[in-house]
């Protein structure tokens, strides 16, 4: 008889326990737990690579993936010491928060090395910000990820990039020195630094050919291999660059003109030009361009208005589905469930109203939508992202001139229009040692935030210089994932501030990944 | 009856079964040595302690041996025949213990016979034998194996090693009896390190009133042994133990240890002894009566460099001493000499040795009652010293061990106040409450404490209410819900699972609370927990389709239960059923009162009724299509009419219509058709969508038609989507609109580099102006 035995990423759930117990095929040590953890996707990124964690936390209110997320926080301290401070804001976050103390005690108390070395840890759900994964990104990096898609830091380009038959994937990280300086430019100063590149290459080249023998044998023993190294890449890089720029200029026919599209993002942002927007989604649903692209603006819209006028959604809704099928009714209720596509309140409207009002009640007798409550909640604070985003001034004024080859802040990553909530409120936090003072916008986020800060009396006194290296460390944790514009962000904000930023999270996103998640694929 | 060396009562019963009882009498377990000995009986016993524990070795009544290599993991082995042996048992036998297994040396007669476990039998003929015995009558091992000794009917002993190749000496005791016992005393811990000296083992015979020592010189030492009153005269009444460095000799009223005087002590005190520990000891003697013999004795040692050596007698000697006051005077004395010699490992070795004395001191107490020498103690080791007296319930003492020796908490204290608070919870005397903050008290502090395994043994001594009140104490959510559940409390180990965060634990709490109470029960208790309430209906999501409609009905949540019927709905290709759910879903929405989830099921309906029906008309499917794909499939299919019955049906407006019309006649390719829509009516979406489907379906002579219909603002990006940069450029600088010539400059790249030129041109004039 063959043996079997399964291993469970990351852990056996007592469920499929019970179903295999069900089926007759449970034998003690079938079953192996393999907790592989935090796989490092860069020297500064570490992701679970666990898409599906967004669904089921944010929409189905399924905690069991935080399980995962808090066992990656506590080994991590096993490895770097407790972190001290830690800061939070979201439903997930808080209960992650309290996981990780439990899992730690339980663990009881193990000798971790007395330096930490990691001094912040700020924990943020997803759903405190919706809006940035939902904006077309515009760094070189975003975009490979929103054009050729990224997976766990491998992308694979197609033909049309290598200019051959063949394809080739290329881990894209900071070993490829290349990469790692445009990465996380803005796209307009990508081609002129590869051009400027490529010309310097060929010039090292030429040098070759003026050499003396003894020169040439050196530099082919040390230089060649680099320069050829190099040469791939560029060559890959270039092409990668005339893709993103015809879909830029040209669009398609199934995907609009990325130029219009980043048009009306800006708009949205502004919150100008609502009728406008409108007019331009309703095109888009009419031509039947691709789904995602559609909902993406739709949940943008929603997001940045805090809530459809109910006018709005259902006729937006109707057209939806008349174009892509009644089956997105579920589509449609997912989103409201994960609170970002939803109708605003008007008071008037008392269908739905009530029936959100029923839900609420009836979740005090244990109903399974208590996300619709919180995004009720959310709601009822009319207008947050707007507040949100002048208190944090995460939006410029309307018709200043932002100078993209020398962004002075977060916001080049969106073309100057928007900087990252998510970014802003780890800056912040970091800033600020806490959420002191920030109470008055985090009201307005969903969820609950919390702080924990280490005793002050022993920061006041002479700490050790380690201890002073930590508290320039923080560890930024997503909890539903990350963009690589928020990455970028990050980066930017740690060279500017002198920090060292830590980014982990559960998978690294985009807004068509989002969405998609919780698009219904029934068959 | 033996002793293991975790302290337990070993029993064997005559038909094989083994008994084992812990220090209190109470029953452990037991296991059986086979059928063998249950139907032929076990004749005689022997235990013995091997290095993988406990071993066992029985003689059933068929003279057959079988072994077990340790009582914790009870395999018997049955070893082979001794050759001869059919009527009478074998005139003695005894067992060899060694590293990984144990032996059997059995003699008939005057044969001896090596029994293994392999099932081999070799006889062995002692190397030297003088004496012409017509049986041996008795045969020791040595505790380590290595020495074994043959007593002969004639009264002569052959002593020697164990594998009979090297002959010790022949000694001639002139007495035929069988002894009493034979065992060697020998130490057996300093044997293994060096090499046998003739002083070190010694083979001791027991007879009544008599004890016959005799060392392998044929030295020999007779000593007389109180005998009890009560026992007939000629009967022995002491029992013999051979330990690893000694032997303990048992009488009615005494416990006695004879072993040989260690060296370090001889070299001490052996009268007119010059060794150095009797130097050191002297000295002390002296500096204490304030002698200058003192400095005079020290010196002697420090000029020979042998005062490390005699600090380190000192200590062994102190070591090996029962007295207090002796062990006092040696450890003065050997801190005396340490203070000139200043060597960390003999600090360490003095510092042990006190903990140690300490500890052996305590424990010799008679009120505990572990008489042990220091070398036992070691080979022991201080966690079995400890596990000893837990198991005698001396918590007491052993908490103090671990404290003064600090041993980590979780190995030491912890381990011990989880052991008394065990013990404490099978106390009935005291009532539960108070008893449960007793041990919370205590344990408060202790870390690694696991109240879990406590509160099973409340269980087991039958006592629920004081477990599920230690439980409240259990840190670990998993092992409390585990219990909890065990005890019958599945809603209180629903709510602690639920509490946890840990959504597994709730899961198997939710399926365990499922399997034990009947339906309405369980929906009750777990309506009590929202979150649990949660995570059910998502496992019912994944298993139990009807059962989450049921809920959702009860609960009045029809906008869910109408979109699990949408579900349904698209998950069957029957169309039958998919009308089904639909309508089912439509019902629940309009007991939701949602009149656009009513409207929009209406359609649904409405636009499958008339996808059969188009689907009877033609051959086409229409299946999976929605409403706009069923338009467009109509259309260019050449079915305008039907398309336009739809289009009133739906209200579809105009802009859709226009684009549904525009990418269709394109698509089938009546450019014609196309050109007349374009007339038909002023375009709701521009003339813009007519050149872009041109373009599309490779019509670029059709596109100048529209051109000129385009808006003006617009028609140079038109003329750049057809790719006509020249035109576009023309028409930009005839407007002189600065986006329009921005946009074609853009566009123009290398290969336009003269229109280029001009856009720039015409660019920096406007620019100048």
């Amino acid at each position: 008889m063959r043996a079997y035995k399964i291993f469970m990423v990351p852990r056996c759930l007592h469920v499929c326990e019970s179903i295999l117990e069900q089926e007759g095929v449970f034998g003690p040590n079938l079953i192996e737990d393999l907790n592989i953890g935090f796989i490092p996707l860069d020297q500064d990124i570490i992701s679970l690579e666990n898409p599906a964690l967004l669904n089921s936390v944010f929409m189905e209110g399924d905690f069991t993936w935080l399980h995962t997320v808090a066992h990656s926080i506590v080994g991590l301290q096993t490895t770097f010491g407790t972190i001290p401070n830690v800061y939070g804001q979201g439903h997930a976050a808080k209960i992650v928060e309290s996981l990780t103390n439990t899992l730690t005690s339980e663990l009881g108390e193990k000798k971790s090395p007395l330096q930490h070395q990691i001094g912040h840890l700020v924990v943020l759900d997803r759903d405190v910000d919706y809006v940035t994964p939902l904006c077309s990104q515009v760094t070189y990096e975003g975009l490979l990820d929103d054009i050729f898609e990224i997976k766990c830091g491998v992308v694979d380009f197609g033909p049309e990039v290598t200019k051959t038959e063949k394809s080739v994937k290329t881990m894209l990280n900071s070993e490829d020195s290349l990469f790692s300086e445009i990465r996380d430019r803005h796209f307009t100063n990508v081609f002129p630094y590869l051009s400027a590149r490529a010309k310097e290459i060929q010039a090292n080249y030429d040098k070759s050919h003026s050499m003396e023998l003894k020169d040439l044998k050196t530099f082919v023993s040390s230089e060649l291999k680099g320069l050829k190294q190099e040469h791939r890449s560029l060559t890959l890089h270039i092409g990668a660059s005339e893709v993103i720029m015809k879909h830029k200029t040209k669009g398609s026919l199934r995907r609009g003109d990325l130029q219009d599209i980043l048009h009306i993002e800006h708009s949205l942002l502004e919150g100008s030009d609502f009728r406008e927007c409108v007019n331009y989604i309703e095109e888009c649903i009419h031509r039947q361009y691709d789904m995602l692209l559609t909902l993406r603006l739709l949940c943008l819209l929603s997001c940045t208005t805090s809530g459809l006028l109910p006018k709005d959604y259902n006729n937006l809704k109707h057209k939806f589905l008349h174009s892509y099928g009644f089956e997105h009714m579920l589509t449609f209720f997912n989103l409201k469930k994960a609170g970002l596509l939803t109708e605003a309140q008007t008071g008037k409207d008392t269908s739905i109203e009530s029936n959100l009002n029923k839900l609420a009640d009836s979740r005090t007798v244990g109903s399974a939508v208590s996300y619709v409550t919180s995004s009720l909640a959310a709601l009822q604070k009319k207008d947050w992202f707007r507040t949100v985003s002048k208190k944090l001034s995460l939006i410029p004024k309307p018709g200043t001139e932002y100078n993209l080859k020398k962004p002075s802040d977060m916001a080049y990553v969106f073309g100057g229009a928007y900087t990252p909530l998510t970014c802003r409120l780890v800056e912040q936090a970091i800033q600020r040692q806490g959420w002191g003072g920030l109470e008055d916008v985090l009201r307005h986020l969903p969820g609950s935030n919390f702080e924990k800060l280490e005793a002050r009396s022993a920061k006041a006194g002479k700490s050790a210089s380690s201890g002073e290296q930590a508290s320039k460390v923080a560890l930024v944790y997503f909890i539903g994932g990350v963009t690589y514009s928020e990455v970028a962000a990050l980066r930017f904000l740690a060279k500017q501030k002198g920090y060292r930023i830590l980014i982990a999270t559960t998978a690294i996103i985009n807004g068509n990944r989002m969405l998609s998640s919780f698009v219904e694929t029934v068959r | 009856m033996a002793w293991t060396h975790n302290d337990d009562l070993l029993c064997l019963q005559e038909d094989g079964q083994v008994l084992i009882y812990n220090v209190f009498g109470q029953f452990q377990r037991s296991f059986t040595m086979g059928k063998d000995c249950r139907d032929n009986k076990v004749m005689e016993f022997e235990v013995f302690i091997g290095q993988q524990g406990t071993g066992l070795v029985a003689m059933s009544g068929l003279f057959r041996f079988l072994l077990v290599n340790n009582v914790d993991d009870p395999k018997v082995r049955i070893l082979a025949d001794v050759p001869g042996l059919k009527t009478t048992p074998p005139s003695s036998w005894c067992v060899l213990p060694g590293s990984r297994t144990s032996k059997v040396l059995a003699a008939n007669d005057n044969d001896v016979y090596l029994l293994d476990q392999g099932g081999h039998c070799s006889q062995q003929i002692p190397t030297g034998l003088t004496a012409n015995p017509s049986s041996y009558i008795s045969m020791a091992v040595s505790v380590d194996g290595k020495h074994v000794a043959l007593y002969m009917n004639t009264g002569t002993i052959w002593i020697g090693s164990s594998d009979f190749q090297e002959k010790y000496c022949e000694f001639n005791t002139n007495d035929g009896r069988r002894p009493k016992q034979l065992l060697w005393c020998c130490d057996s811990i300093t044997s293994n390190t060096r090499r046998l000296s003739d002083r070190d083992i010694a083979i001791v015979v027991y007879w009544p009133k008599t004890l016959l020592v005799v060392g392998p010189k044929k030295d020999w030492v007779r000593y007389s042994v109180e005998e009890d009153l009560n026992v007939p005269s000629g009967m022995a009444s002491a029992v013999l133990s051979a330990d690893m460095d000694g032997i303990r000799i048992v009488t009615v009223n005494r416990h006695d240890f004879l072993q040989h005087v260690p060296n370090a002590v001889e070299g001490i005190f052996k009268v007119g002894s010059m060794a150095p520990g009797a130097l050191l000891n002297d000295a002390a003697k002296e500096y204490n009566h304030q002698s200058e013999k003192a400095d005079e004795y020290l010196r002697m040692l420090l000029d020979n460099g042998q005062l490390p050596e005699a600090v380190e007698k000192c200590t062994l000697a102190a070591a090996a001493e029962f007295q207090p006051r002796i062990q006092k005077l040696l450890l003065s004395a050997a801190s005396f000499g340490k203070s000139f010699v200043p060597s960390i490992k003999l600090t360490d070795l003095f510092v042990n040795t006190c903990q140690n004395l300490r500890i052996l001191n305590a424990v010799r107490d008679f009120n505990i009652g572990i008489a042990l020498t220091a070398a036992q103690l070691q080979h022991l080791t201080i966690n079995c010293l400890i596990d000893r007296l837990v198991s005698r319930r001396e918590f007491q003492l052993a908490f103090h061990i671990c404290k003064y020796l600090k041993i980590p908490e979780d190995q030491g204290s912890s381990r011990i106040l989880s052991h008394w608070a065990c013990y404490k919870v099978q106390q009935s005397n005291v009532d539960d409450t108070s008893n449960a903050r007793a041990i919370r008290d205590k344990l408060q502090s202790a870390r690694g404490v696991s109240y879990a395994d406590i509160a099973e043994k409340a269980v087991e001594s039958g006592r629920k209410d004081l477990a599920i009140k230690l439980l409240e104490f259990e840190p670990r959510a998993a092992e409390q819900v585990r219990l909890l559940s065990k005890l019958g409390k599945h809603t209180l180990a629903l709510e602690k699972a639920v509490m946890s965060g840990n959504t597994d634990l709730a899961y198997s709490a939710i399926a365990r609370l499922r399997e034990r109470t009947n339906l309405s029960e369980f929906l009750v208790a777990i309506r009590q927990q929202p979150i649990a309430y949660k995570l059910y209906l998502k496992s019912c999501r994944e298993q139990n389709e009807q059962m989450l409609k049921d809920l959702h009905e009860q609960e009045d949540n029809f906008i869910e239960l109408a979109h699990c019927h949408i579900h349904d709905s698209c998950s069957t290709f029957r169309p039958e059923d998919r009308v089904m759910s639909l309508h089912a879903a439509l019902d629940s929405f309009s007991k939701a009162r949602d009149d656009f989830g009513v409207k929009a099921t209406e359609e649904q309906l409405q636009l499958l009724r008339d996808q059969t029906n188009f689907e009877q008309q033609t051959d086409h499917s229409f299946a999976e299509l929605s409403m706009h794909d069923t338009i467009h499939e109509l259309l260019i299919t050449n079915q305008l009419k039907k398309a336009e019955q739809l289009r009133k049906q739906y209200k579809v407006n105009d802009k859709r219509w226009w684009w549904l019309r525009i990418q269709s006649l394109a698509e089938i390719g009546s450019f014609n058709e196309l050109e007349s829509f374009s007339k038909s009516k002023k375009s709701p979406i521009g003339y813009l969508p007519f050149i872009e489907m041109c373009m599309k379906y490779n019509a670029p002579g059709e596109v100048p038609k529209y051109i000129s219909k385009v808006s003006q603002e617009k028609r140079v990006s038109a003329l750049l989507k057809v790719g006509n940069v020249k035109a576009a450029a023309d028409l930009a600088i005839q407007t002189r609109n600065l986006v329009d010539l921005d946009m074609t400059l853009k566009r123009c790249g290398v290969e336009h580099r003269e229109i280029a030129e001009q856009v720039k041109g015409a660019l920096m004039q406007l620019q100048r102006r």
